[in-house]
């Protein structure tokens, strides 16, 4: 995993063969998620579909998800394959563009999670030992919390909304990120080739940029996509409990809470949006196992986010 | 061992402390002025915002402020609701045990499902009950709870009309909540104990155990439990907040009158001292299990107990 340049300035792999080695690496990685695990493949065809099928819902949804239609709580049959809801809306439109701000949000909120929690743990990691003490302790507080009710606070101090929802599951998950990327550049900087960039000039900056970072990108990709999961079960119970999208905005979150007063009479309307989540979150998690056993597979870390899911790392 | 409750305590004030200052900062936090949305609906003279601030002291500075928070604080006095207007206090300490009742059950539902299928799949890997505990414990974390909640509701108290789905009383009517919030945690003590107990039957112990011709039950009992249990219970102690924040959406969708719906109805009705007053509980309940659970780890494995000594 560690590439044990010593000077900041050598060149990349001589003869580039198509493309920046950035780039190649990319296409590489793509490549190895290929490869392996069948159900790890299945699980990212599976998300690649949805999210097609998510981008395409203007053009293939049969209805307008907020039309409504006296034919209401009409049980699955051959003009609306999930039924209908309550106000006689079409299940499955309401399913295809609910896919849209159901993978949104976690999407969104852990690019947020990433952003804030990756230089803080990197600032925490390498700088005086007061700017670490004090990042590390704010963390500490913030995990005193437990995830959901981290983001209920958000919630409550920036008020309900879509976009608020984001916020909110990426704030949760800021010092999870902090704390893994501190631990590994402690971890990293003690490592010879740091040591020797410094003893070469390399400023901290340069040296936490080009040597540090780079190490922990495979790091920051598998909790990221470990975390997906979990994010998606925050943003659908933060949308349950009606702090997110007003409705009628198609949510499965929401839907799922819509469709728990009817629980009786129409099974269909909170089992349509439930059964797309777990399925889901089913394959959110069987990707991030993948992406870690691909990016590293050789780490104790990345066990013990397998067996325990990441709320044991917290 | 007093040096090693006092060294373990010592690391957990400072974050008890900073909590207090994050739950205080709630009401700061919101934009607008916290007077304002007390008064929110009511059509206020800015006299009465005026006498309200004075009131609350609201135009102290706010690390005085702070202090006065503490003070508070340490009288048993979490504020008063801006809505009933009653002491947040004996509110939850009126649903607290409805919710730790909940939590625990939760727990033990998660341990009574989780344990059994983690044994089983640990000491058989790759047999077919190993792969349908697997199974079980992939789609144990991957279905939301609150789904599982209704379709537990819909299968047992409407269909088969054997178990209450609303209301609380009778023993029976936790069952449905405690399943439905246990049910994956009880994935994660699966998973978490089969693995540790494949890793375990590897040991060269086991194997002079096995060469002594123990029988499959006592080095089950006499040797890989115990040893596999340790993680089992740190994963307890980690995971008791997320089942007690769990309990919010549980308490909701079954209607039991816990701190958790108490805690959605008041951040719906921007009730802030009852959310500051949930929050500081929620959060004070999670350190303090925490700290019992690293305590009872210490006593429990004596190599832990002097790492920390060392440290």
């Amino acid at each position: 995993m560690h590439t044990a340049r010593v000077s900041s300035a050598a060149p990349a792999f001589p003869a580039d063969v198509g493309g920046s080695r950035f780039g190649r690496s990319i296409s590489r990685g793509v490549r190895a998620l290929f490869q392996g695990d069948r159900f790890g493949i299945a699980a990212l065809c599976f998300l690649a579909l949805i999210v097609l099928l998510a981008v395409l819902a203007p053009f293939i949804a049969p209805y307008d998800p907020v039309h409504v239609s006296t034919d209401n709580l009409a049980p699955p049959n051959l003009r609306h394959p999930f039924g209908t809801d309550q106000f006689g809306r079409d299940m499955l439109s309401r399913i295809l563009w609910g896919a849209r701000l159901t993978l949104l949000a976690p999407v969104v909120g852990i690019g947020i999670s990433t952003l804030f929690g990756v230089p803080l743990g990197l600032l925490a990691g390498y700088s005086t030992r007061w700017m670490s003490g004090l990042i590390m302790r704010v963390m500490d507080v913030m995990l005193a919390f437990p995830g959901l009710l981290l983001a209920l606070i958000v919630v409550t101090i920036i008020g309900p909304g879509v976009v608020n929802v984001m916020v909110a599951i990426g704030i949760a998950f800021i010092p999870v990120f902090a704390r893994v990327v501190y631990g590994s550049t402690l971890a990293v900087r003690g490592q010879d080739y740091v040591t020797a960039a410094r003893s070469l000039g390399c400023t901290p900056r340069w040296l936490v940029a080009r040597h540090i970072l780079p190490n922990l990108a495979t790091q920051i990709i598998v909790i990221a996509s470990s975390a997906v999961g979990w994010a998606i079960l925050t943003a659908t119970t933060l949308n349950f409990l009606g702090f997110g999208v007003k409705l009628p905005t198609p949510e499965w979150g929401a839907d799922l809470a819509a469709g728990k007063d009817w629980l009786q009479l129409a099974w269909w309307t909170s089992a349509c949006p439930g059964l797309a989540i777990t399925a889901v979150i089913l394959a959110a998690n069987y990707l991030g196992d993948h992406i870690a056993a691909v990016l590293e597979p050789h780490s104790h870390w990345r066990d013990r986010v397998q067996q325990v899911g990441l709320e044991g790392l917290q | 061992m007093l040096r090693l409750i006092a060294r373990r305590l010592a690391i957990s004030l400072p974050v008890l402390l900073g909590v207090t200052v994050l739950v205080f900062l709630i009401l700061h936090l919101i934009p607008g002025d916290p007077a304002q949305i007390m008064l929110f609906g009511s059509r206020p003279t800015p006299q009465q915002i005026e006498q309200l601030r004075a009131q609350l002291g609201l135009n102290q500075p706010l690390p005085l402020q702070y202090a006065l928070y503490i003070g508070r604080l340490v009288h048993g006095d979490l504020g008063q609701s801006f809505i009933t207007g009653r002491p947040t206090v004996d509110e939850i300490a009126q649903r607290l045990p409805d919710t730790l009742e909940l939590t625990l059950a939760a727990m033990l539902v998660a341990v009574v499902i989780g344990m059994p299928i983690g044994i089983v799949g640990g000491v058989r890997p790759g047999s077919w009950a190993d792969r349908l505990g697997s199974g079980f414990a992939v789609l144990g974390v991957a279905v939301p709870y609150f789904w599982f909640a209704l379709v537990l509701i819909l299968l047992f108290a409407v269909d088969l009309r054997v178990l209450p789905s609303l209301g609380e009383g009778s023993w029976s009517a936790i069952i449905l909540p405690a399943v439905s919030l246990g049910w994956g945690l009880s994935a994660i003590i699966a998973r978490l104990l089969r693995n540790n107990l494949v890793e375990i039957y590897q040991q060269p112990y086991m194997q002079v155990a096995r060469a002594k011709g123990l029988s499959e039950r006592m080095m089950l009992y006499g040797h890989a439990l115990k040893n596999a249990l340790i993680p089992v219970v740190t994963i307890l102690g980690l995971q008791f907040g997320n089942v007690l924040s769990g309990a919010v959406v549980v308490e909701v969708i079954f209607g039991r009158p816990g701190i958790g719906s108490y805690l959605v109805q008041a951040i719906q009705a921007k009730d802030i001292p009852v959310v500051q007053s949930v929050v500081l509980f929620i959060a004070v309940i999670y350190i303090l299990i925490n700290l019992v659970v690293d305590l009872a780890y210490g006593i429990l494995d004596p190599r832990i107990r002097l790492s920390w000594v060392r440290s």
